[in-house]
């Protein structure tokens, strides 16, 4: 595993932005005050979906933490890696002990049932290729039920897609140099730990009612019930769709093109859907998708289609690279959305490879 | 001495050498702390050295699986470039010099290949093979090979001019393209492996490569590559021509440029 201080992360790619009304929705809705929402302004449901996915982390607690790291550091995403070595110590772990507990999973030295939940999260997010029947069979056989291997599954796809929103906007590193094990912070930590299990104890998850059966990329969702983050995604991915900074077609074209680099056939059949309601027919897809371009693509489309695709699978300073390339040609906002999407879709893709998809 | 003195000088004793025991094992824990962390550091420093000498996806994999032989029947474009002449042109040249220019000249090739997301499976004397779609599924295969190809020629146009400032004789390229399945994966023996494609696939684009001489271009593609082709590459189809080891003559196509719309480049980022 490459250290992740060595990993080059550049200025961020998006200019921090004044919006009342999203610091507001923060202090009412948020568990923590996101230091980075200047920076998603233009784009509230980033943060919205930040925030609602945090909260999804409080239903794994015994191997959500482990899973970000374990995903942060193969994704080499410094932010993320920041904030959940950040939280493990608000919950009461010193630096040492997390240090122990990396060599540890690296050395495969943690309890054989987290080691495999781990591996198999870190196959969720490589997808290459992706965690297959006889790797779920494992996991039932070491105790984890349907729910749970859904809860890996999101918790793997969750980092996926806080990874390459960080990564692709070199979001600021500020979490990691925060706290220090020094003064109160070192007395009081236990005491901390305790008082934040209080206030993230989960409630009982409830099914997707039938409105929520219905949408974008439903099928994904609908994989997902039964656990309470299925309900949180149906929001994230409406409030997605219904941001104006991008049309809806250019967003079912990112995801589409997601969906053919991974080979997630159900996510490509309803990008065809969602396009045809824009008037593209499945054929113009099919050329669009096979080489990223084609004369009825606009000029936004047709430099965002050839990046997006290198949102698939990338390292940390080349996908910096290109896109402050891109960037050069898109607004603020433009740009914003774009890197939201393709995580969204990155991560959509990733779950639909490892659930039990109808 | 009272009884109550002695048991205090013992205290006082078993203190003190509590402590000092309680320092000397924190001491100890210490070192044993430093001495994993500089391991940690060597495995990294090591693992960056490795990266040198084999993809980083590969190193990873062997780091988290260890060497495994199994292999993977996929779909790749496979790229064989070759240096033309370069036996004649090694023989006159003093040996610094020769691996100087070769040096500069791989360096060249290898920042137009990975910059088009391909890998360099090995070189093989001045010749060099590259994948595309070995490493991870990559529908877009074709296109990013033939781009790195015109990456490559330009690269070379302008190693060339270097070249010839400095004095130094130039160098010319053929390379050959094809796209079909073959098994990916860690070959060799104990002592040396490593990561390449085994099959026809990389064996055609090698001899598709030789035919660059025959009609006198730089860049040959297969049609197998060409039917995966974005149209906005510009071709020139050659008389089908006779492969030693396959039954068929072969489709070639000299590849010319990339038209964007606005003009025809011999090479475009994307």
């Amino acid at each position: 595993m490459k250290a992740l201080q060595d990993v080059e992360w550049r200025d961020p790619l998006v200019e921090p932005r004044s919006n009342p009304e999203l610091e507001s929705w923060i202090r009412t809705h948020a568990a923590s005050d996101y230091p980075h929402a200047p920076y998603l302004a233009d784009c509230p449901w980033m943060l919205h979906a930040d925030a609602y996915f945090d909260e999804s982390y409080i239903y794994i607690t015994d191997i959500a933490g482990l899973i970000y790291l374990t995903v942060s550091r193969d994704n080499s995403c410094r932010f993320c890696y920041g904030a959940v070595r950040f939280l493990m110590r608000l919950q009461g772990m010193s630096e040492s002990e997390i240090e122990r507990l990396e060599r540890d999973i690296d050395t495969a030295a943690i309890e054989p049932r987290i080691q495999l939940a781990l591996d198999f999260a870190r196959r969720v997010s490589r997808a290459n290729p992706v965690p297959g029947d006889s790797d779920k069979q494992a996991l039932h056989q070491a105790g984890y039920n349907d729910t749970g291997i859904k809860e890996i599954a999101f918790q793997a796809a969750d980092v996926i897609f806080h990874n390459r929103m960080s990564t692709l906007l070199a979001l600021p590193i500020g979490y990691s140099e925060i706290l220090k094990d020094k003064g109160m912070f070192a007395v009081l930590r236990e005491q901390f730990g305790e008082l934040i299990s209080q206030i993230l104890r989960p409630g009982k998850p409830e099914r997707l009612t039938d409105d929520m059966k219905t949408g974008p990329y439903s099928h994904v969702v609908v994989a997902l019930d039964g656990i309470a983050q299925a309900r949180l995604l149906r929001t994230v991915l409406d409030e997605a769709w219904a941001s104006p900074n991008l049309p809806a077609r250019t967003k079912a074209l990112i995801f589409a093109v997601i969906a053919r680099g991974l080979g997630s056939k159900a996510a490509e059949k309803e990008s065809c859907r969602l396009l045809g309601l824009q008037g593209l027919a499945p054929d113009r897809v099919d050329t669009i998708l096979a080489h990223l371009a084609a004369p009825e693509l606009d000029e936004v489309e047709t430099r965002i289609l050839p990046y997006v695709r290198d949102t698939i699978w990338y390292q940390a300073p080349t996908a910096q690279r290109r896109g402050r390339e891109l960037r050069a040609h898109l607004t603020n906002a433009q740009f914003l959305e774009t890197v939201g999407i393709a995580a969204l879709a990155n991560m959509i893709c990733r779950l639909e490879l490892v659930l039990d998809v109808a | 001495m009272d009884a109550t003195a002695v048991v205090a000088i013992l205290l006082v004793v078993a203190t003190a050498v509590l402590a000092a025991l309680l320092l000397s094992s924190r001491r100890e824990r210490a070192q044993l702390r430093d001495a994993l962390e500089d391991k940690a550091r060597d495995l990294e420093r090591l693992q960056t050295s490795f990266a040198r000498f084999a993809p980083e996806e590969i190193v990873e994999r062997i780091i988290a699986g260890g060497v495994s032989t199994r292999g993977e029947r996929i779909e790749v474009t496979a790229l064989f470039a070759d240096l033309v002449g370069f036996t004649a042109f090694s023989e006159r040249l003093e040996p610094y010099l020769l691996v100087r220019i070769l040096n500069g000249y791989f360096e060249r090739m290898s920042r137009a290949i990975t910059g088009h997301r391909g890998h360099i499976s090995t070189f093989v004397g001045d010749g060099v093979l590259a994948l595309f779609g070995a490493l991870q599924p990559n529908p877009w295969q074709a296109d990013d090979a033939l781009h790195a190809a015109l990456a490559m020629r330009e690269e070379l146009a302008a190693y060339n001019n270097e070249l010839e400032k400095d004095g130094l004789p130039t160098l010319a390229v053929g390379i050959g393209l094809h796209r079909g399945l073959g098994v990916a994966g860690l070959v060799g023996s104990r002592d040396l492996m490593q990561f390449t494609l085994i099959g026809r696939t990389v064996n055609l684009a090698a001899r598709v490569q030789t035919l660059t001489r025959q009609y006198e271009v730089d860049i040959l593609v297969t049609r197998a590559v060409r039917d995966h082709l974005d149209p906005r590459f510009t071709l020139e189809e050659l008389p089908a021509t006779e492969v030693r080891g396959i039954a068929e003559p072969v489709a070639i196509y000299a590849a010319t440029g990339f038209n964007t719309g606005d003009e025809t480049l011999s090479n475009k980022s994307v």
